[in-house]
């Protein structure tokens, strides 16, 4: 029960996941962090399926980082199917994204987004940023029970 | 008249031979009454009698022969009376065959036009819609693609001056201080365009504002992040308007933050927001006593990009009067300004 959980980035943009893994680094969050890089590899990897079968699908990350322009399947995609499914729908996502248009933030949280982050340009920001989002979900957040 | 004159006579004298013999007849007897009737040579009475009857009778036949012609006369008139009048109808009903013609023809001309114009201004609504469409997911992309690059650019241009900084010169830091710098100012950039698309874009929500009471909390928040300038704001205690609220907050921001930094450098600093009347029209204007500007670029005030100062004097990415400018059009209002280098500017708005 106390095993370390992991972290899920769902990321296409291959800089975005070396900053993004630096800044957890720099502020010391060790848990894994399991990287995808699209929504249907995302999607194989929640569900446990494809490439990700061997993986256990109670074994949910502490939370998604999710971003929302993803190639093949969409950010709100993976979202809607992430809640729809009564193995999954409790799991913690974060939509970590560039955009701050509003239909992106309004439909992630009519999705059932649990936050909604936008990543900021320069690399001191975005790296507070991921040092109060680790800080929060990983260490202060209580786990949802397993549903 | 003339036979019926000497008919007259003629037939009282029969009536008095007639009378006689009958009563003759009564009294005396019926050979009393034959001998009165002879005497009175009846029979040449009686033909007498005809005879006028006949020329009567003649003339009665010569007036209904002139009668017949006239009868005639008449009849050829009222035909002839009838060919005109049908012919006049006829050249009427040719002329308005021809009026209505031409009336159907104009109107299926106009009514061909007006199909045209309305194909085409379908098609325009079309392509706008399209076109606003197009805009949107640009904006779209602006927003997602185009800032993502930026963050690879300033995150790693840190990195390098954060790790490796001992391997470059002060010059080389410096060139990557410049790559982030650029970087991080082309995020801001980006984030401005696109609050100024969003302004255009969202639908006004049209309420009873209170341009005093924006301009108050604008001033405070002023205020408060720069608590050592002193400056001395004159706001009026109301300032009713009609218009959407979140637009004419950013607005106004912007012309109050602008007066803000424009005075930064004078110990006086005055900002006063006010109201005028213009051809019965009421104005708005925020007047500062700041830096001002030259009149001479006036028309470039309210591009886009279009500084008038560089970012050394006064910091800015010059996008904020051409959102004023967004806002005010939307309202249906006009903005323009005027300014003195160095006396300060003002700037005045309609709403409608």
């Amino acid at each position: 029960m106390d095993k370390i959980k992991s972290l899920l980035l769902v990321e296409d943009n291959v800089d975005d996941v070396d900053l993004t893994l630096l800044c957890l680094n720099r502020n010391k969050i060790a848990n894994r962090v399991d990287v995808v890089r699209d929504g249907a590899d995302a999607l194989d990897y929640i569900f446990a399926r494809g490439r990700h079968e061997h993986r256990n699908i109670d074994d949910h990350p502490a939370v998604i980082l999710l971003d929302l322009n993803l190639p093949k399947v969409s950010g709100l995609e993976v979202l809607a199917a992430i809640r729809k499914d009564p193995r999954t729908r409790r799991v913690p996502v974060v939509i970590f994204t560039t955009s701050n248009e509003e239909r992106d933030i309004a439909g992630s949280y009519d999705g059932g987004a649990n936050s909604y982050i936008r990543k900021p340009v320069d690399l001191e920001r975005f790296n507070e940023a991921i040092r109060q989002l680790g800080l929060y979900w990983v260490l202060l957040n209580q786990e949802p029970p397993h549903a | 008249m003339r036979v019926i004159t000497k008919l007259r006579p003629l037939i009282n004298e029969r009536l008095q031979i007639a009378e006689n013999a009958v009563t003759t007849r009564q009294k005396v007897g019926e050979q009393a009454a034959i001998a009165i009737l002879l005497r009175h040579n009846v029979l040449t009475v009686i033909n007498e009698i005809r005879q006028v009857v006949g020329a009567m009778q003649a003339d009665e036949r010569g007036l209904l022969k002139i009668r017949m012609n006239r009868h005639s006369e008449s009849s050829q008139k009222l035909q002839m009376l009838i060919y005109c009048g049908s012919a006049t109808a006829m050249i009427f009903l040719f002329i308005a065959s021809i009026l209505i013609h031409q009336d159907i023809r104009i109107r299926q001309h106009v009514e061909q036009e007006l199909r045209e114009s309305q194909t085409r201004l379908q098609r325009q609504a079309d392509e706008l819609l399209t076109a606003n469409k197009e805009l949107e997911s640009f904006s779209y992309s602006v927003s997602h693609d185009l800032r993502a690059p930026l963050r690879g650019i300033e995150g790693f241009s840190q990195l390098i001056l954060e790790q490796y900084k001992d391997r470059f010169d002060e010059t080389a830091q410096g060139y990557f201080d410049r790559i982030s710098a650029a970087a991080r100012r082309m995020g801001i950039l980006i984030d401005e365009i696109l609050d100024l698309s969003r302004i255009t874009r969202l639908p006004l929500q049209m309420q009873d504002v209170d341009l005093a009471a924006l301009a108050r909390g604008i001033a405070e928040d002023l205020q408060k992040a720069d608590p050592a300038r002193h400056v001395e704001w004159t706001i009026p205690t109301t300032l009713p308007v009609q218009g959407d609220m979140t637009l004419l907050n950013v607005a106004l921001t912007n012309l109050l933050s602008n007066a803000w930094k424009f005075t930064g450098k004078r110990a006086d600093a005055k900002i006063e927001l006010g109201t005028m009347l213009k051809d019965g029209n009421i104005v708005y204007f925020v007047r500062d006593n700041g830096a001002g500007f030259d009149m001479a670029y006036v028309n470039k005030l309210f591009q886009a990009f279009q500084r008038l100062h560089s970012p050394a004097e006064f910091p800015g990415v010059g996008i904020g009067l051409a959102t004023v400018q967004r806002v005010v059009h939307r309202h249906g209002g006009r903005v323009w300004a005027e300014g003195v280098v160095n006396r300060g500017a003002v700037f005045y708005f309609t709403l409608i």
